[in-house]
């Protein structure tokens, strides 16, 4: 076997999907919705009508709903994937569904209160309106009363984030707070959690300014468990484990990028900024900072939907290498950024940049339609 | 009255049918697996995965041996790889294929510098007839013996050999300085 097929067959493990029990499970429910979508449509007599009424669920779960009737309790459609219930707590609760694509789900709590179960998913946005106050959810059970102008939230487990007049903060399992709320009875209220006091930051603080979250029961551990942990695919439990972000146990190159990792794999994208601009910051010499900048970038624009401060790191990742593996992904992914960003001219110069420097590059259809020059 | 059959074992000895749980369960990381490599990225692995198991339920009834239902699944995987293949091969044709970035591709506690020549293969294999890239991996990702690889394309051995001797060459090209 020549040398290419013996270090092609060496790195197989190196290309593998990121399967997980949860994966399984969501797939294995497809496979058993498929399989009784198709005994229903065989089965059926009247197979014509058994075809549209299949059509009709199908189109109806992709066109999105707005302003949708007050219901009792709602849930996923049936063709989405089952991840998550909306229930109303009590006689005079109205919950409404405001809107239902593949990327969000909206419902608003109009009077009373509802109970949410929700399964993260991190293509999607799982968002609850209440008044002024609105919950966002990183995958929990919760309940949001409406109180006054806002919202008294109180979450079973998982982590919510909650919006107010331009601030917001995290809640963890067994904290309630009531919002709209002052920035230090925030702090006060979310102290008395028995994960410690939830981040209040100004949305202009930035995401590299937001202090690591709430949730992460483990924070005083100074051990490597969480390393070891994430060696075995433990994601999760390795970002309830691992030091904060800015933590002096977190310094080596190695380290910051497996805690990045670990956010990201365990559904927290916004805990990866940190680690990786430390990096960028600490160790810009290191030949892992391009990858660094290129993985921070990809963050930014495909998980946080800041395509601004993302074209910015694949700026960085182009000027740490040049030359480097990575210089024309993170080109052609710095058009579609400043497209995104709504800087149309700087995405053209770029995209004309690229096309002069790869003329037949694998990203050139993508690069000339973000850039604006089909 | 009719004679037994010899050539089947009683029905005490016949082991019950493979159900869908168990199935999944021991091979869908598997087929995942197969999948991602063929394919090259993560997002149409569920997809291909779904669509082998709901096509292996039409045939479950049948299956009782394991290592059978093993093979069985991998060239089914194989043969819906192979039409995704093509399907996007159209598509980029059409500039409609969305391009995949390097995250997709590779495990993340790879080396920067392995990464990278991972991705230089995928995006030389991106370029080639689906044919070779199929075979061309279930011989040297894989690991598969030629006459495997033939049975899994559904080709002679023969033409397996030819394809995956083009894609190689193809490859190395590519990659040399």
């Amino acid at each position: 076997m020549s040398d290419l097929g013996r270090w092609m067959e060496a790195s197989r493990d190196d290309v593998r999907p990121r399967w997980s029990g949860e994966r399984a499970q969501a797939v294995l429910g497809s496979v058993r919705r498929g399989a009784r979508r198709r005994r229903v449509v065989r089965a059926a007599a009247a197979g014509l009508v058994a075809t549209a009424v299949l059509l009709a669920g199908a189109l109806g779960a992709r066109r999105a709903v707005v302003g949708g009737p007050a219901v009792a309790q709602v849930e996923a459609p049936a063709a989405a994937a089952r991840d998550w219930t909306a229930a109303r707590v009590g006689p005079e609760g109205d919950l409404r569904l405001i809107e239902v694509t593949p990327a969000r789900v909206v419902v608003r709590v109009e009077r009373g209160a509802a109970r949410f179960e929700v399964r993260h998913a991190a293509s999607r946005v799982f968002r609850v309106e209440a008044g002024d106050v609105a919950v966002q959810v990183l995958g929990t059970a919760f309940t949001v009363a409406r109180a006054g102008a806002g919202a008294e939230v109180s979450v079973e487990r998982g982590r919510v984030r909650v919006f107010w007049a331009g601030q917001y903060a995290d809640l963890g399992a067994g904290a309630r707070g009531t919002f709209p709320r002052a920035q230090m009875a925030a702090a006060a209220d979310a102290g008395a959690t028995a994960e410690g006091p939830p981040p209040v930051v100004a949305p202009d603080a930035g995401l590299a300014a937001a202090p690591p979250v709430a949730s992460r029961a483990a924070t005083a551990r100074p051990s490597r468990a969480w390393a070891a942990l994430a060696e075995l695919g433990r994601y999760d439990e390795a970002y309830a484990a691992q030091p904060p972000s800015g933590a002096a146990a977190l310094r080596s190159v190695a380290d910051l990028l497996l805690a990045a990792d670990v956010a990201r794999l365990s559904h927290h994208p916004e805990a990866a900024v940190d680690p990786l601009r430390r990096v960028l910051d600490e160790h810009r010499g290191d030949p892992r900072a391009p990858l660094a900048a290129f993985t921070l970038g990809r963050l930014l624009l495909d998980d946080l939907g800041t395509p601004l401060d993302a074209a910015r790191a694949f700026a960085r990742a182009r000027e740490l290498d040049p030359d480097g593996p990575l210089s024309e992904d993170a080109m052609a992914r710095e058009v579609e950024a400043c497209s995104r960003a709504g800087e149309t001219e700087r995405a053209r110069v770029l995209a004309a940049a690229y096309l002069a420097r790869h003329p037949d590059g694998r990203r050139a259809r993508s690069v000339r339609r973000f850039g604006g020059i089909e | 009255m009719r004679k037994p059959d010899a050539s089947r074992p009683p029905l005490a000895e016949v082991p019950p049918p493979l159900d869908l749980d168990a199935l999944f369960e021991r091979f869908a990381p598997y087929v995942a697996s197969i999948g991602k490599r063929l394919l090259g990225r993560d997002d149409e692995v569920d997809d291909l995965v779904q669509e082998v198991f709901l096509t292996a339920l039409r045939g479950i009834h049948g299956l009782r041996d394991p290592d059978a239902a093993k093979s069985w699944l991998a060239t089914v995987a194989v043969r819906n790889a192979h039409r995704r293949l093509r399907r996007r091969q159209v598509l980029r044709w059409l500039g409609l294929a969305d391009e995949v970035s390097p995250d997709e591709l590779v495990d993340e506690s790879v080396s920067p510098e392995r990464r990278a020549k991972l991705v230089r293969i995928y995006a030389l294999l991106d370029r080639l007839p689906p044919d070779q890239r199929v075979a061309w991996i279930l011989r040297h990702v894989e690991g598969e013996r030629l006459d495997v690889v033939a049975r899994l394309c559904g080709c002679s051995l023969a033409t397996a050999k030819r394809r995956i001797t083009a894609a190689h060459e193809f490859i190395e090209r590519g990659l040399a300085p």
